[in-house]
């Protein structure tokens, strides 16, 4: 029999849909953060560039502390200027979210970390210097720049979380540092530097370089829509074109686009009306942005790219715009995977559904209605062995093709694909016929042969799962769903009948009796847990079927049984070890037919009757006569100090020997200590001796 | 007017002044009617101290001030989960009353810190209590589902709130304020009394992903066993990450079956024992407990609001609604649905339910609202509070 289940492939299914969930939101927020940051850093720089135009030196070191507050939410930033040979510190400019302090002084480590260390992040506890540098300048977890002024005097740039402050700013990366240093050299050049043209091209060198450290697309255009000179290396890759510059932003997002191509045209309307709007109406604007193309490159890949546009704002106008194209072609590919996941989990449920719906006979219809059409198709191809006319490759096609379909909703995959691959074959024949007259060779005959063989196979196999799945076992093969109330009343009519007719109805009313235990094999798992217990449950023969009244009264008596065996018999798993027992516990159902009736056996392989101990709760004295494997079954009787979740109550065998002799049965306990304990159920008057 | 609310929000980098232009704001707006409570939210970029000690410059002594830093601030028409966000909104009027209690460190013997909170509010409250919001600290390893219970037995009315957030990322330190003192490891609320309407709601984002477990081994908030196998095992399966990534960004949840058949507790991680493989949570899920695995879907969030806006404004219809204070779960909105798409669900639900009213919210790391008539701890939800004439 196959130990995989249909359940079990569903649970995978399930699994495997739901990582992929996971993987894909971690994904798209990892992505979204990371992009997020990159035009805070942008922002920041494009504030400090612009001004860089109209501003002087002091004013730019203000621009970059109020960026370093509003666009990268730090804490504090802080622009000290620095005396290296007194190591005195006046603040020039600062934000935070309270006062700051004007003079300051740095200590000999703090100096010699600042002669060596021009830039750097603290974060370690262990570096003695870094340590003394943020005592001295009252922060916690801060990046820092330092350049030199003309006059001798250095500019000390800091940026992070003010000491004594329980704030929970969130780590800063090696990016913030590479973006913060970035940042640090543009101020140090716009503020010392007073060749404008120089200035400028450095600036242009040091956006080149922070867009090409962006895992995205970069480029800006301008009112005419034409890309800047600056466009970030990632953009040449995916918008596949070596030089970007000078190109119109529309032909990048919409390349070959036609002239009446709606979404391009949509793309060029809005560019026009925001590059004529006021920048404050920008917020208004920018939802009608394109959020995602499809760019196809010259290689024929198409590349899915979602877009954020951000204004660069001059003298109240929109000058500029920056476009950041991220790639998510594996968001997407996750997401088509995710889809058909849930595609697949769908089929097997909706197979699952029409087998729960129909019951089993559904299944075995299609089982019968398969084998015919097999053994039709055999017939054919034994007919025509050498000969084999159009019509009846035809015939043949149609039953392979339904039996395919069938399959198909019954989740059968192999039996699907062996079809398939008939149906190949068979379609190369028909091609061969039409062309050829209708030789049929001995290689291709051979082929269909084995085709078929393999089909037959997996139809097989696929019963073997069903009868592996069913609580009923092979049993399911034999088993019919009828209305209740027709048995109801042909059982009343049979009683006045013949006795042949008697046992007949009887069989037809009664349960294998893998169906009677199910309910106790499912909830095993959970009796077993609450006691911190391992437990393997056996029921043979699932088959055997179990007469009508003895298969109503067997789930709540077996359900006793059970747990008392769980809850009484069975050790602990570090017990069972010690005792030189398997750790995982065992409990049989076992079931067979005798000629007074069906006997029941439950037996585990625990610890068995602790006798003494049973004798002195009930009561007996040395010396009386009395047996404890009788009075268990009396009522209120355990050897349990308190209840548990399981057992205790005294009441589960008394439950079980009154429910059983309202059927006529009886239940008597044997045990070996320290080994097992066996309940045997049997008719009342039969032998109850094993 | 027997009630009256003002609400209002502020983007200034300096804490304290933050803390005063909002309390200024309030006690402007009610010029001179009754104003006994000022609650206020802000994020961990301002200084907390001094935030506080703003509020109270403003406001001046008397007017009792309640709250908790949060993942971020909620206010009529904004949600701001970045950078320097605070919101504050002063409750009072004629008819509506207000006690307000805290507790620390609420990790150690929580049943008896619920009751004693409970205590306070009903000790200090004038009329029998309506409504409770409460806040607390979600990253000291208390139970606030036994913390809840106990409290609920004493104040006996519906108990909606949050727990404090910070940014979302690494879980360090939340704060709870009440008056002057920004708490950590510690539990605030207000209770509310007087004559008026009040309607709670909530709505969840998930969906289960059809797997179900036993918790087979627990110890009061931690799981140390799914189906018999180690708990942090079974989550990293699941989410693929590391054990020092695992938390509420785990983006899975684990879902307790309520009464109702559509509504799951879900609960989210909020740490692991390493050493003895468990799951963290903010409550405890007892041994036996079948719980389903749940995922949060952008459909079943955005549906879920929209759907308790109509319930709400269906609710309110013919009552004029003051204020409204809500409770949104932080891995909902942006690491989640996106800047974009929180503001559209939140500008919706605003204009759904009640266009004119004051709004306040704060975005949590753990909510609490009635389930089954109890109140219950719950993550990836959105419960709110609206109090109406």
């Amino acid at each position: 029999m196959s130990e995989v289940s249909d359940s079990s492939r569903i649970l995978q299914t399930l699994k495997a849909k739901a990582m992929l969930l996971i993987q894909r939101e971690r994904e798209v927020y990892a992505l979204r953060l990371g992009r997020e940051r990159m035009m805070a850093w942008l922002q920041a720089f494009h504030r400090v560039s612009a001004s860089g135009y109209t501003k002087t030196g002091a004013s730019i070191c203000s621009e970059w502390a109020a960026a370093m507050i509003t666009e990268l939410h730090f804490q504090t930033s802080v622009v000290f200027q620095h005396d290296p040979r007194t190591g005195n510190l006046t603040l020039l400019h600062g934000q935070s979210h309270g006062p700051l302090e004007g003079k300051l002084s740095l200590g000999e480590s703090s100096r010699r970390l600042l002669r060596d260390q021009r830039e750097g992040v603290f974060s370690r506890s262990d570096d003695p210097f870094q340590i003394a540098l943020a005592q001295d300048l009252g922060l916690q977890r801060f990046l820092w720049f330092v350049f030199s002024e003309k006059e001798g005097h250095e500019i000390l740039l800091a940026a992070g979380v003010a000491a004594g402050v329980a704030a929970a700013q969130g780590t800063i990366s090696e990016d913030d540092l590479l973006y913060f240093t970035m940042l640090g050299r543009h101020v140090a050049a716009l503020t010392t530097n007073s060749n404008l043209i120089a200035e400028l091209e450095s600036a242009t060198r040091r956006l080149q370089e922070l867009f090409d450290h962006m895992r995205q697309a970069i480029v800006s255009f301008d009112a005419s829509g034409s890309v800047g000179s600056v466009s970030s290396r990632q953009a040449k890759v995916l918008f596949g074109r070596e030089n970007l510059e000078g190109c119109h932003i529309r032909d990048l997002l919409y390349p070959g686009a036609a002239e009446y191509d709606v979404d391009a045209a949509s793309f060029t309307d809005w560019l026009d009306l925001v590059m004529h709007a006021p920048a404050a109406d920008w917020p208004s604007y920018e939802p009608f942005a394109p959020r995602e193309v499809a760019v196809q490159h010259s290689d024929g890949a198409t590349v899915p790219l979602e877009l954020e546009f951000r204004p660069l704002v001059r003298d109240g106008k929109v000058a500029q715009i920056m476009a950041l194209a991220t790639d998510v072609s594996r968001a997407r590919s996750l997401e088509r995977a995710v889809r058909s996941h849930e595609a697949e989990h769908t089929r097997r449920v909706a197979a699952m559904r029409r087998l729960i719906a129909g019951g089993p006979q559904v299944f075995l219809a299609f089982v019968d209605s398969a084998r015919g059409r097999f053994e039709r198709c055999e017939s054919v191809l034994h007919d025509h062995a050498r000969l084999l006319p159009v019509e009846s490759i035809d015939e043949l096609f149609r039953h392979i093709h339904t039996v395919r379909g069938e399959a198909r909703a019954f989740d059968l995959v192999e039996l699907e694909e062996a079809t398939q691959r008939l149906e190949v074959d068979l379609d190369d024949l028909r091609k061969g016929a039409r062309s050829n007259g209708r030789a049929l060779t001995e290689s291709a005959s051979g082929r269909l042969q084995t085709a078929l063989s393999a089909a037959r196979k997996a139809l097989e196999k696929g019963c073997e799962v069903l009868a592996a799945a069913s609580p009923a076992g092979a049993a399911v093969f034999d088993q019919v769903t009828v209305p209740r109330t027709a048995l109801r009343d042909l059982g009343a009519y049979a009683a006045q009948g013949p006795e042949l007719l008697t046992s007949l109805v009887a069989r037809l009313s009664s349960v294998p009796l893998g169906v009677v235990s199910a309910g106790v094999a499912e909830s095993v798992g959970g009796w077993s847990a609450l006691e911190g217990k391992a437990v393997t449950l056996h029921v043979e023969p699932r088959e055997l079927l179990i007469p009508e009244a003895l298969a109503r009264a067997l789930p709540g008596v077996l359900a006793h049984l059970v747990r008392n065996s769980i809850a009484h018999g069975i050790e602990v798993p570090a017990e069972r070890r010690d005792l030189g027992k398997s750790e995982q516990g065992t409990i049989r159902i076992l079931a067979e037919e005798s000629a007074a009736g069906i006997r029941v056996i439950v037996q585990d392989d625990g610890r068995g009757l602790n006798a003494d101990r049973i004798l002195e709760r009930a009561g007996v004295r040395a010396g009386q006569a009395a047996n404890a494997t009788e009075l268990v079954f009396q009522p209120g009787l355990t050897t349990r100090d308190e209840a548990g979740m399981l057992a205790g109550l005294g009441v589960g065998l008394d439950a079980v020997r009154t429910e059983l002799s309202r059927i006529g049965y009886n239940a008597s306990l044997s045990f070996a200590a320290g080994q097992w304990t066996r309940v045997l159920l049997a008719p009342h008057g039969s032998n109850e001796a094993e | 007017m027997p009630i009256f609310a003002h609400s209002c929000a502020s983007y200034n980098v300096n804490s304290f002044e933050t803390g005063a232009e909002l309390a200024r704001n309030i006690r402007n707006a009610f010029a001179g009617r009754p104003l006994p409570m000022i609650v206020a939210y802000s994020t961990v970029n301002h200084d907390q101290a001094a935030f506080l000690s703003g509020i109270r410059e403003g406001a001046g002594p008397g007017i009792r001030v309640v709250g908790c830093s949060g993942q971020g601030v909620m206010s009529r028409g904004a949600v701001v989960e970045d950078g320097y966000a605070a919101g504050a909104m002063g409750l009072g009027g004629e008819s509506l009353h207000t006690s307000i209690g805290h507790v620390e460190e609420f990790q150690v013997e929580s049943g008896a810190k619920g009751t004693a909170l409970g205590r306070a509010l009903v000790d200090g409250a004038k009329a029998p209590l309506r409504a409770v919001v409460v806040h607390y600290d979600p990253l000291c390893g208390a139970d606030v589902e036994v913390f809840l219970k106990a409290l609920h037995e004493e104040v006996r009315c519906p108990i909606v709130g949050g727990a404090a957030g910070e940014f979302w990322g690494p879980m360090l330190q939340t704060f709870q304020y009440v008056d002057n003192r920004a708490l950590s490891r510690g539990a605030v609320a207000a209770g509310l009394s007087g004559n008026f309407a009040i309607e709670t709601d909530i709505c969840h984002g998930t969906s289960p992903v059809g797997i179900e477990m036993t918790v087979t081994k627990a110890e009061a908030n931690k799981v140390l066993e799914f189906d018999g196998r180690p708990a942090l095992e079974v989550w990293q399966e699941f989410c693929s990450e590391a054990p020092e990534h695992i938390e509420h960004s785990g983006a899975i949840g684990i879902g307790l079956p309520t009464r109702d058949p559509d509504v799951y507790l879900v609960r989210c991680a909020f740490g692991v024992d390493t050493e003895r493989q468990g799951v963290i949570f903010q409550a405890g899920i007892p041994v036996g407990s079948r719980v389903m695995f749940n995922h949060r879907t952008i459909q079943g969030a955005m549906d879920g609001t929209v759907a308790m806006g109509k319930r709400l404004a269906q609710r309110l219809t013919g009552k004029t609604v003051r204020a409204v204070l809500g409770f949104e779960c932080g891995a909902r909105t942006k690491p989640f649905l996106g800047k974009d798409l929180t503001l559209k669900e939140n500008l919706s639900f605003q204009e759904a339910v009640a266009p004119q009213a004051e709004w306040l919210g704060m975005l949590a790391w753990g909510e609490v609202s009635l389930f089954d008539g109890n109140p219950g701890f719950v993550n990836f939800s959105y419960p709110v509070l609206a109090l109406a004439d």
